[in-house]
């Protein structure tokens, strides 16, 4: 065999190219290091801190996985398997991200939101359509504002009225900062090694596929407690861990159910964003629904009974039918998903707090 | 800005010491470049971003540098972990190894260029050449052969096992070997070069 010497010379002549010492870093480029170590000093710090007390954590099941009956079944079973909140980045794919003013949207002459080059930078520019988003960059929605971020991996970010995210990573690892304000988050499907994370003042998201909105209030509007996030979930299924609980919010729900003690958390004002749910429904089909669920927990098919009344209540949450179907979920839930069926429960109760099963609901609530 | 060494430094990170930044930033951002650099070229546009991410990286993955080699040797692993998981994709987009550099410009009767201007241009045709390759094979003969990383630092890097990458070396000289010898304008100013040395 032919010795590879050419190929030896090439490296040397490659090593002799690039022998000399690359220039140091300009005061800006330094300046964005440092911010950047500070911001994963502190993001890691946030996930320590998650791990030993008072953390939030957010898990969001895959909006696919939840229309299927099984895979359903399955997330309520198994969350942790689904949760799936430290997987290892690949870096494998970079994501490519564009963004545009909401008004460019709606035709308004207004302009809805300002990008900045990187977290540090003064001075931003406004959205132009497609204005390419990288890694390090800000959107900062002006008051009433808001600003659409489109991912070629099919998520759809919306920041919101005075909303102000920064862009920590875009590849397998797509990280972002919300620091105020409040985001919309339709997120596709990740493929194995992906991650998805939104990290707020006091707590961190981790998505799967699902459509919510999450909200950093200002600290006059927080708990008692200091807890400054919110969470409205319009598609799919988010766990929520807080205050050593896990709750489970469904479409049309939000996070926290409580403030505190008996005070409930003001209903968060819907921007210029409309949800996903499908309220032009008929009454046939949610009568079917219904009617499928009663036939199933009759037969003893428990599992297809929360499958059609998941589907009602997602597919139709005004429905008349909403407070019964809720009301039978968490009496079938009882007995196959206790922590579940708290969570349902708690969610009952603050949406009827009148209901004809609010005695049970209680109960559960309370527990044995 | 206070300063630290090497140990100090590490123990205030793992601590999560937010006013060690800086000292750790200008302490490893020199090896970063200079990994980048020697990787992928003075001109690479997605310097900045690597350089970024690889701070990031080198913050998450702190705890776990053990001393078993200095911290330069583990930053310049960390960081070509980062350049070569970001930018493999690149072969559907751009080049890989020749995207920084300008093109090869000099044609082949030119003879009375100075020999940096020669070296140069040979440079970039060898570039050219390792971007036609396999990636696999091409990243593993830059990190061993241009970079210096040895076996068991691209086996972590490039995550397969040593003697994968001891094949993908091996197989990786072969080719570009062979692809030098094809192009015989190529391989005469080679054989000149080799001659000369």
């Amino acid at each position: 065999m032919t010795s590879p010497h050419f190929a030896r010379l090439a490296a040397e002549l490659v090593v002799a190219e690039r022998r000399h010492e690359p220039p140091r870093p300009s005061a800006d480029a330094r300046a964005r290091g440092i911010e950047a170590i500070q911001r994963a000093m502190h993001a890691k710090s946030r996930q320590r801190t998650r791990r030993s007390a008072a953390f939030i954590t957010f898990a969001a099941a895959a909006a696919l996985a939840m229309t299927a009956g099984g895979a359903a079944w399955y997330t309520h079973r198994e969350p942790a398997r689904v949760l799936a909140t430290h997987v290892t980045p690949t870096f494998s794919r970079d994501v490519a991200i564009t963004a545009q003013d909401g008004a460019s949207q709606d035709g308004s002459a207004q302009e809805g939101a300002t990008l900045f080059a990187s977290s540090s930078a003064t001075e931003g520019l406004p959205l132009t359509p497609n204005s390419p988003v990288r890694a390090g960059a800000r959107v900062v929605a002006k008051p009433h504002g808001h600003a659409i971020l489109g991912f070629s991996t099919g998520t759809e970010l919306t920041v919101e009225d005075g909303g102000d995210l920064t862009v920590l990573d875009a590849a397998a690892m797509q990280r972002f900062d919300l620091r105020e304000g409040t985001l919309r988050a339709k997120v596709a499907h990740l493929l194995p090694g992906q991650r998805f994370v939104i990290t707020t003042p006091d707590g961190e998201i981790e998505v799967r596929g699902t459509s919510f909105r999450v909200d950093v209030l200002p600290p006059e509007e927080a708990c008692d407690d200091g807890l400054r996030t919110r969470v409205e979930v319009f598609d799919g299924a988010v766990v929520v861990r807080a205050r050593g609980g896990e709750e489970r919010i469904t479409p049309g729900n939000h996070f926290p159910t409580v403030c505190s003690a008996g005070t409930s958390v003001r209903s968060l004002p819907h921007a210029a964003v409309t949800p996903v749910v499908n309220n032009a429904s008929t009454l046939a089909r949610q009568n079917n629904l219904f009617a499928d669920a009663m036939t199933a927990k009759r037969a003893g098919d428990t599992h297809g009974a929360l499958v059609a009344l998941d589907e009602l209540l997602k597919k139709y949450p005004g429905s008349p039918l909403a407070e019964s179907a809720e009301a039978e979920r968490l009496r079938l839930l009882r007995d196959v998903d206790p922590v579940r069926a708290q969570g349902v429960a708690r969610a009952y109760l603050r949406r009827y707090p009148h209901g004809f099963a609010r005695v049970e609901a209680q109960a559960i609530v309370d527990g044995p | 800005m206070p300063s630290f060494d090497d140990s100090e430094l590490l123990r205030a990170m793992n601590a999560g010491d937010v006013g060690a930044a800086t000292a750790f930033h200008d302490r490893i951002r020199p090896q970063i470049d200079r990994t980048l650099y020697r990787l992928l070229g003075r001109r690479d546009s997605d310097h900045e971003d690597l350089a970024q991410l690889a701070l990031i990286e080198l913050v998450y993955t702190i705890e776990r540098f053990r001393g078993d080699c200095s911290l330069d040797s583990w930053v310049s692993t960390i960081t070509a972990h980062v350049a070569y998981k970001q930018l493999r994709r690149r072969k559907t987009e751009r080049r890989i190894f020749s995207g920084s550099e300008p093109e090869a410009t000099l044609p082949a009767s030119v003879r009375g260029h100075g020999p940096q201007v020669i070296a140069r241009d040979l440079m970039v045709r060898v570039m050219g050449l390792l971007d036609e390759m396999d990636e696999a094979k091409s990243w593993t003969y830059m990190l061993h052969d241009v970079a210096g990383y040895d076996l068991k630092e691209i086996a972590q890097i490039t995550g397969v096992s040593v003697a994968a990458a001891q094949t993908r070396l091996v197989r990786g000289r072969k080719e570009l070997q062979e692809r030098i010898q094809s192009d015989p304008e190529l391989a005469a100013y080679m054989s000149e070069m080799e001659g000369a040395s």
